[in-house]
């Protein structure tokens, strides 16, 4: 019964041990460069980005592309799930504030 | 049935105690075999009510150990820029064509739940904000990975500067093309989890999230949402899109 209760943690170990060695392994400096922030140039490019890119509506009834989605998935599911979920979250997050 | 005249001379010279103990192997063995062929063919019981509340507590465990493993200070793997992917690649739930359509001059993001300063933001006013960049690996749980060079403001002084609660549990993300998902606070305040604007030196494309996108290099792809719409901070478990499709929660790196 014991070694049915440590198993599960001992596979959840070894499979989060060698992506925590790797890390260990590589350099350890964070690479952060600062860079300089010029929001109009940005924002500028960004328009052009924008204008550039013709986009087609999402047709909802297609199956998913991505090699993620189980078999009859379908582009739509996504915003009919994500309805449900604001629903669920709105209620109990109002609750939570009320709390607070 | 009779005996073939062969195998019967053959049995003859065996003592009846080793032909016991050899039907015994062959019944264990067959046993063994037919108890795997069960747990292959019987792959249906996996859609059972009971297997998949274990399945689903298995995994809200896994996230927990996930969460106890994880070091808010251990950095992930940085690259030079010769590392850089190109093209790097293109996933969504949608084609590329399908990319949302987003105005920067009316686009706000929104700010929800344990936050002290709710107000919306502009992009104006986001890419304001101090910046860094950082080039490091998108892993992808279908088994791809990419180097790519991002660039936004570390979402922890984001975080702060609005007010959020650091210690409530999970930060939720609403997205323009309705996906959703949720991180834990621990990963939200990590110093290379970033909110990024910029992609290669240049305003972030539409395909990789225009007009923003949550960079973490500690956590598979999926939990890196694009067209961020709205950021929330509560201690209600939020889940996300794939991950209440049965995708691991946490998917650390």
């Amino acid at each position: 019964m014991k070694k049915l209760f440590i198993a599960p943690f001992i596979l959840t170990l070894a499979c989060a041990l060698p992506s925590t060695a790797a890390e260990r392994s590589a350099p350890v400096s964070s690479g952060d460069q600062p860079v300089e922030s010029s929001a109009d140039q940005d924002t500028a490019r960004m328009n052009k980005t924008m204008k550039r890119e013709s986009m087609q509506p999402m047709n909802m009834d297609e199956p998913m592309p991505t090699g993620m989605a189980k078999k009859g998935m379908k582009k739509g599911d996504v915003k009919t799930r994500a309805k449900q979920k604001e629903a669920i979250m709105d209620e109990m997050m109002k609750q939570e504030e009320m709390k607070k | 049935m009779k005996k073939r005249p062969r195998l019967a001379n053959a049995l003859a010279t065996v003592a009846p105690k080793q032909i016991q103990l050899i039907e015994r192997r062959l019944f264990l063995k067959r046993s063994l075999s037919l108890g795997a062929l069960a747990l292959l063919t019987g792959c249906d019981v996996t859609d059972t009510d009971a297997v998949q509340k274990t399945l689903w507590a298995m995994s809200r465990w896994n996230d927990r150990v996930q969460g106890w493993l994880f070091n808010p200070h251990q950095l992930a793997p940085v690259y030079p820029e010769s590392a850089i992917t190109q093209p790097f690649p293109f996933n969504a739930f949608y084609d590329e064509d399908e990319v949302p359509v987003v105005d920067p001059q009316s686009y706000r993001l929104a700010l929800g739940g344990l936050i002290r300063d709710k107000k919306p933001w502009t992009l104006a006013q986001l890419h304001a904000l101090p910046q860094v960049s950082q080039i490091t690996r998108h892993v992808c749980v279908e088994g791809w990975s990419a180097i790519g060079k991002w660039t936004g403001v570390p979402f922890r002084y984001f975080l702060e500067r609005v007010g959020a609660d650091l210690s409530a549990r999970y930060v939720g993300f609403k997205c323009l093309d309705d996906y959703y998902t949720s991180i834990d606070m621990a990963t939200a305040l990590h110093p290379q989890t970033q909110l990024t604007f910029q992609f290669a030196d240049r305003v972030l494309p539409a395909k990789y999230g225009f007009p923003m996108k949550l960079r973490i290099p500690t956590k598979l792809g999926f939990k890196n949402p694009k067209h961020i719409a709205e950021i929330f901070v509560t201690n209600v478990y939020p889940g996300g899109y794939w991950e209440d499709m049965g995708y691991n929660w946490f998917s650390g790196l």
